[in-house]
């Protein structure tokens, strides 16, 4: 993009000077994402009708011209003034993510905070100050890096969030925070060495968690997790969790527990395998329409599903596409920043992308375990596309700032 | 990835990042290709099987008619009004929201709650349809709810088998109603009732517990099966090929879409060799009996064996199988006396008495030493051994001609005698007598006759004394006797008696085809002399026509009718005293034989008094058709 490399940094140059390719592939899902909740909601069968302001579909092109306003407005204040006011977000994120416990629960999880129209969801907007905070933090020099004090430091400010968001509890968004973190220190840093041990340390632990959940009776696991979430572990190892020693009415409500649990999985796999190569046409797939797919996520966390079965083989490529534009623009905004912190920041960015899209769409195809995570910009839910919109305006404004020195 | 060009001169770390990312990327696109192009015909069908339910749809069966068209099984319409349960979810829905609202449930409520809105919905509407038909009642909850949990993608049927008026009401003041509508169901009915009832059979309702053809459904349409009679025997051409359409539903149940893979074949039609008017008359003349008498008649076209009527009385109408019968009419159509279910034509065996002496005469004229000139004096009795056996004859002086007509027993026993069993064997064989005709399947009885092992074993002279006059070691059905005398009748030639002439398939749009089951199947030829059949039919007109004949009672004016009366033993006793099963064999007319008639009366008075005035007014009929009519083929 010859625009792009224009060196005068002017604000009537501002427009050819942005990374077109990240905004245009994020409007494109913005699009695809409306097009496909349409035909998620629309089949619903509904008593009253509804105006076409609370449609689901029409909700999201609020939160996403909302976004895209955020968007330019923040990609214009120099990243690094954001920087500095990056402790002060995180602890109002942090002070967010304390209110929820005030609030109702809903259906038994306590993640949103209700602001009147809409349901504020601050476990997304903990995430962008948590990567805004490391990144500032991070930028410091190359000895301090090595300092295993400081690289202590950057794993408390990552676990506060990490723990305060599990509790509420929201598996999926607070492990999402840890390939974020570790992906940032990698980049900034960090020694080798050091990320290696935790990490090994880490996925040590984790992997004796599962077996103590999967295995282990329920009076010895040493770590509760809610019964929603050790059914979903279930169900991805394939494990109905009847032991070897389980009488016959045991054995059989475990199953009859296990298929409740993986039908989600299961007809979101049917919906994704029957799409075939070009699909069943918008509004046409019969797991969609006639309610196979569950209703209340066919919208939001298997939105995928609506789409691969309706669209194909080459509707799952073409986001697959648009979201590598994203991923891989994040890797070049990264490459192209004038500082570490911006690039820091991109890399962030970029695997706050992967993670939501690896795991949700793994999760379509039973490749990940099901956790609540949006796909973005896809899945209904203001919060998410205000988020992921507010990335690509950080994104656009270390581009655009890429040579100003 | 126009980012890792640039990536060298800046930082190995972000190259690794880009290539994690780049691997991440190409797992899922792997899985994505695994799961929609590799797997897809998997998991298609696994769609399917979740969201297509078979449905059997049932073909019309064919028709019974007569030689002549007349209808004797056919199918009628059923009206029933029906509910199509996908219209009404948005009206559960609506119900249920408003009851939800009056006051708070506990979850555990709530079910219980959704199918009481469920009933309330459905009942307002059957409320509707029973004013409107004007058939007032109480939708049966439990049986709604057992539709919609295990067949909602079907309608409901509300009210059924209405009448022509309640139709009519509900076509005229119905329509308002919202997503009902009628639905029609052909249904097996006899129109002339108890016409050849036995003979036609019935059908009862089966619905297939087991997948044929390994093809499973799911829900198969009310089917009719054939049980008895001609309903069974050819119940696969009448029963049509079924027709398979499948129902898409979504994950409630309710129908979305039908899908109809194969259209039902109508069944075959089904035309008999029977005479619908000479049955009815035949059925009349029986039944006009006092005391009412167990009996049957078959009536036989000699010239090919086409059985023309075949009536067993007591009778029972069809019609009565096609619902439930209650357990008291199940029962009076099994009572042990009178069996109205047992087809006597075929299904039950008598001695023959008198009548059998056509074949003993047969053996006689034939065997050259005999001669039917000769005069034999009779005491009125015959002695053999120490045994003496009456003779209703009386003693005198009788040639053939007279014994025949008198049915002496002492002149055929002395005759008899003379040819010997091996010769009445023989001839009893050549009438197949001892083996099924293969008429009606499942509903024949062989009879008995002896055998050669029986034969050769020993035979006293007793048993051929007994067998001369039809007694003794010998049972036979009315459709045997009538194969006989057809034989006798048109000079020789056995006819395998035959029922069905052909079965017709005929489609609006296909024009028709039918297939003829096989004409004049000869059995067998009788080894006998113009001369020795001459003699019998003398002798048989001089049974019904000869003054002292036995049969005189079976006299039609103007038509020459030869005849053999039989009044045989039965060995069971009632009241102190013997009870007689009375025959009365015919065939005319004599010059140019066309019908053989056979009647039987259990427990008559004589053949020639019970059975030969039932036979008279047959053949008037016949000889007063035949003369209107064009002559039948």
């Amino acid at each position: 993009m010859e625009v792009s490399n224009s060196r005068s940094p002017s604000w009537f140059g501002i427009f050819g000077r942005l990374e077109w390719s990240l905004l245009l592939a994020s409007v494109g899902l913005v699009l695809i994402g409306a097009a496909f909740i349409y035909s998620a909601t629309s089949s619903r069968l509904s008593i009253e009708a509804t105006s076409w302001f609370q449609e689901r579909y029409v909700n999201q092109f609020l939160a996403a011209g909302l976004g895209l306003v955020l968007a330019v407005v923040i990609s214009l204040i120099d990243y690094r003034i954001i920087a500095r006011w990056s402790m002060a977000l995180y602890w109002l994120a942090i002070g967010c993510l304390l209110l929820v416990f005030a609030m109702e629960p809903v259906a038994g999880v306590q993640r949103w905070i209700p602001l009147g129209v809409i349901n504020f969801q601050p476990s997304e907007f903990a995430k962008l100050a948590l990567i805004l905070l490391l990144a500032h933090f991070l930028c410091r020099s190359g000895l301090d890096l090595r300092d295993p004090v400081v690289f202590v430091k950057a794993l408390g400010l990552m676990l506060l969030p990490f723990a305060l968001i599990l509790i509420e509890p929201d598996l999926g968004s607070a492990v999402v925070l840890l390939p974020i973190s570790f992906a940032m220190m990698f980049v900034a840093g960090i020694p080798r060495r050091n990320l290696l041990r935790v990490i090994g340390v880490g996925a040590l632990l984790l992997g004796l968690t599962i077996v103590d959940i999967l295995f282990a009776p329920e009076n010895l696991q040493l770590i509760r997790l809610k019964d929603h979430q050790q059914y979903r572990l279930r169900v991805y190892f394939g494990f109905d969790g009847a032991g070897a020693d389980a009488t016959p009415e045991e054995r059989r409500r475990a199953e009859r527990d296990f298929r409740k649990w993986s039908y989600n999985v299961d007809q979101a796999l049917i919906s994704v395998g029957s799409g075939g190569l070009t699909g069943k046409g918008w509004r046409q797939g019969t797991q969609n329409v006639w309610g196979y797919l569950p209703r209340g996520v066919a919208h939001n966390d298997f939105i995928f599903s609506v789409i691969a079965e309706e669209k194909g083989f080459l509707g799952s490529l073409v986001v697959l596409v648009l979201y590598g534009i994203v991923i891989f623009g994040g890797i070049r905004v990264a490459v192209e920043a004038r500082d570490p912190l911006g690039k820091v920041i991109a890399v962030g960015v970029a695997t706050f992308w992967f993670s939501h899209i690896f795991i949700n769409i793994g999760m379509n195809i039973k490749l990940m375990p099901v956790t609540g995570l949006p796909l973005p910009l896809l899945s209904d839910g203001g919060s998410s596309v205000l988020c992921f919109l507010l990335s690509i305006g950080l994104l656009e404004n270390i581009y655009l700032h890429r040579r100003s020195y | 990835m126009y980012a890792t060009s640039t990536l060298e001169k800046t930082d190995s770390r972000l190259r690794w990042i880009g290539l994690f990312f780049a691997l991440g990327f190409l797992i899922l696109l792997g899985g994505l290709w695994f799961v929609q192009v590799v797997s897809f015909e998997k998991y298609e069908r696994f769609r399917e099987v979740q969201s297509s339910r078979t449905i059997r749809e049932t073909p019309v069966r064919g028709k019974i008619l007569d030689r002549h068209g007349v209808v004797l099984a056919e199918n009628r319409p059923v009206y029933s009004v029906v509910l199509f349960m996908e219209n009404l979810r948005s009206g559960f829905q609506s119900t249920y929201k408003q009851m939800r609202s009056r006051r708070s449930y506990s979850r555990s409520e709530l079910p219980e709650l959704q199918s009481l809105c469920r009933y309330l919905v459905a009942s307002n509407i059957f409320t509707q349809v029973a004013t409107v038909v004007r058939r007032p009642g109480v939708l049966d909850r439990e049986r709604f709810e057992r539709h919609y949990s295990q067949k909602l993608y079907v309608p409901f049927t509300l009210v059924s088998d209405l009448t022509e008026e309640e139709r009519a009401r509900f076509v005229g003041r119905g329509s308002h109603i919202p997503s009902v509508d009628l639905d029609c169901q052909s249904l097996r009915s006899y129109p002339q009732e108890n016409l050849a009832a036995h003979l036609l059979g019935y059908v009862r309702r089966s619905d297939p517990e087991f997948p044929e053809d390994g093809f499973r459904f799911h829900y198969h349409q009310p089917e009719y099966r054939g049980k008895k009679g001609i309903e069974l025997i050819h119940d696969q051409e009448l029963r049509g090929e079924p027709g398979i359409k499948s129902v898409l539903i979504n994950n409630l149940m309710y129908r979305q879409e039908e899908h109809v893979w194969l259209y039902p074949v109508p069944g075959e039609d089904i035309y008999l060799t029977l005479d619908a008017g000479i049955q009815r008359n035949v059925e009349q003349a029986l039944g006009r009996m006092r005391p009412v008498k167990r009996s049957a008649a078959v009536v036989m076209d000699v010239r090919n064996g086409n059985v023309l009527a075949m009536a067993s009385l007591p009778a029972y109408d069809p019609n009565e199988f096609i619902d439930r019968l209650s357990p008291e009419r199940w029962e009076s159509l099994n009572d042990e006396e009178w069996r109205p279910l047992l087809n006597r034509a075929t299904n039950a065996k008598y001695p023959p008495g008198s009548i059998f002496k056509i074949v003993v005469a047969l053996a006689m004229l034939e065997d050259g030493r005999f001669d039917p000139e000769e005069p034999y004096l009779s005491l009125g009795h015959i002695q053999l051994g120490n045994r003496r056996i009456n003779d209703t004859a009386g003693p005198g002086r009788f040639d053939f001609r007279r014994a025949f007509a008198k049915s002496s027993n002492s002149y055929f026993i002395e005759h008899g005698l003379t040819v010997g069993i091996d010769s009445l064997k023989r001839w009893g064989d050549r009438f197949y007598l001892g083996r099924r005709t293969g008429l009606l399947p499942y509903q024949e009885l062989a009879g008995n006759y002896p055998t050669w092992p029986q034969i050769r074993e020993g035979w006293p002279r007793g048993e051929t004394a007994n067998l001369c006059i039809g007694q003794g070691r010998i049972a036979v059905t009315p459709l045997q006797m009538a194969v006989m005398t057809a034989a006798v009748a048109n000079g020789g030639t056995v006819y395998r008696p035959r029922i069905v002439d052909r079965a017709q398939f005929s489609l609006a749009v296909s024009g028709s085809r039918e297939r003829v089951f096989e004409e004049n199947r000869v059995w067998g030829r009788l080894p006998v002399s113009r001369e020795t059949i001459r003699t019998i039919h003398e002798a048989m007109l001089e049974d019904v026509e000869g003054l002292e004949g036995t049969g005189r009672r079976a006299q039609v004016v103007g038509l020459a009718i030869g005849g053999k009366t039989g009044t045989a033993q039965s060995g069971v006793f009632l009241d102190g005293r013997e009870i007689k099963h009375t025959w009365f064999v015919s065939f005319a007319p004599v010059g140019n034989p066309r019908y053989a008639v056979v009647v039987l009366v259990e427990d008559g008075i004589s053949g020639g008094i019970s059975c030969a005035p039932v036979s008279q007014e047959i053949h008037r009929y016949l000889h007063r058709s035949s003369l209107a009519s064009v002559p039948n083929r």
